[in-house]
């Protein structure tokens, strides 16, 4: 076998994976590029259905960090809420998890094993199942709509 | 700790109290407790309130009556059976695309994770704007291409449906795609260069390497993903909102749609009704994963 034969051959196949490489992209990145396109275009043109807004902008992130829509009025204090709600869920998750872990695999408390299979039992109950009760319970203590 | 100690050598002949209950056990339920109670509160409590919520047969009989369900029930098991095995069949050969070992394949690798990584609301509700038929970029486009109005996209029940199962297919392709790929990789290389050697086609090198080593994994992955696909109600919710005319409901979005209009023993009822499809696989993935 030549140099030239193993060279085409490396070009069929890289045009091969090209073949499917560029699908991916493009499907991967539409939605994101969507939603690029739609925060940096100008009112009228996010509307106009154009693929590249004529005068991009920031304007639309001005509006947002000074607070100047009706629905964005508190948009600072939304965006610290859920900084701390990442935040601490990530601590506590973090510290729970690695108590428990501990207990479990190095102090081998005993019903570890059980503990173990109920976690793993929580990841196969549809989430549908745990939102709509906990719904109801947080709107019967009064919890919903309210800083706490 | 001193009082069990001194009234237990009567009471327990066997075991004197204070070597049962050691430091090592105390410190060890001390550590298991928050987990405990954590699972009690959002876990035990929230299922066995919801199961408590569905426990009239009359809400059954409504929800029967609800000429709503029987079309959400339908789209769920298209939506688990069409659009969960095509994922997975997707994911199985992306698999074997990502594994190549090329630095461009790698990088688009990295993009290829994004729709995973980035959060849902905003990625869904592009698409629905993208797709909306009066100002939506793609209609658009297909007006000035060719003079003619586009279809109905997401206002067309059979075409919503489909795009909510490729929402859900864009949203978790690459996780699947990923955990596949693990499979592959785990595959000693010198059963190819086996293969290789008996002259195997690529066909025969999937099919008598790759599939036998691959399909335990296969097969768990797709059962986890339909129980996980039978509670997600984002990439219908958000994409169709159930419409057009409540058409494209699954039964997760529908028990959302009960919620909303307050009728707290439908939504759940339509979320049991889901049962009876979870449960055979969570005890046959439970049996499996469990040790």
């Amino acid at each position: 076998m030549n140099v030239k034969d193993i060279s085409l051959r490396d070009v069929g196949n890289e045009a091969k994976l090209l073949l499917i490489g560029i699908p991916v992209l493009i499907w991967t990145l539409l939605p994101i590029y969507h939603l690029v396109l739609f925060a940096i275009s100008p009112k009228q043109d996010a509307f106009a259905g154009k693929p590249w807004p004529d005068h991009p902008t920031l304007h639309n992130f001005g509006i947002v960090f000074r607070q100047q829509h009706y629905f964005l009025r508190d948009f600072w204090a939304q965006f610290w809420n859920s900084t701390v709600i990442a935040l601490a869920v990530g601590a506590l998750t973090l510290f729970i998890a690695t108590c428990a872990a501990f207990a479990i695999s190095r102090l081998r408390v005993p019903g570890g094993r059980t503990v173990m299979n109920l976690a793993l039992f929580t990841y196969f109950i549809p989430a549908a199942f745990l939102a709509v009760p906990m719904y109801r319970t947080m709107g019967n203590y009064g919890l919903l709509n309210n800083h706490w | 700790m001193t009082a069990i100690t001194l009234s237990s050598p009567e009471a327990t002949p066997r075991r004197p109290w204070s070597s049962r209950l050691s430091t090592r056990r105390v410190w060890g339920l001390a550590l298991l407790a928050p987990y405990l109670l954590v699972f009690a509160a959002f876990v035990v409590y929230p299922v066995s309130y919801g199961l408590w919520l569905a426990r009239h047969p009359a809400s059954y009989v409504a929800l029967y009556n609800d000429p709503i369900f029987a079309r959400a029930a339908v789209n769920t098991l298209i939506f688990l059976i069409v659009g969960i095995n095509l994922k997975m069949v997707i994911a199985l050969a992306l698999s074997g695309f990502f594994i190549q070992q090329r630095a461009w394949v790698r990088w688009l690798s990295v993009l290829f994770i994004l729709p995973w990584a980035v959060p849902s609301i905003p990625t869904i509700l592009s698409v629905r704007f993208m797709f909306n038929p009066e100002w939506g970029v793609v209609n658009q486009l297909i007006f000035k291409l060719t003079g003619e109005d586009g279809p109905n996209w997401l206002n067309d029940p059979t075409i919503a449906l489909t795009m909510a199962i490729g929402m859900h297919i864009w949203k978790s392709l690459p996780f699947w795609t990923l955990i596949l790929m693990t499979g592959r990789l785990a595959i000693p290389q010198d059963q190819f260069e086996a293969a290789e050697v008996d002259g195997a086609s690529g066909w025969q090198k999937f099919r008598f390497v790759t599939w036998p080593a691959m399909r335990t994994l296969y097969l768990t992955c797709t059962l986890l993903s339909m129980i996980w696909t039978l509670g997600d109600f984002n990439s219908v919710y958000l994409l169709t909102g159930g419409g057009p005319a409540d058409l494209t409901h699954v039964l997760a979005t529908l028990g959302i749609r009960y919620l909303r209009l307050d009728q707290l023993d439908l939504s759940m009822a339509a979320i049991v009704c889901a049962l009876p499809l979870v449960l055979p696989l969570v005890y046959f993935m439970m049996k499996r994963l469990s040790r």
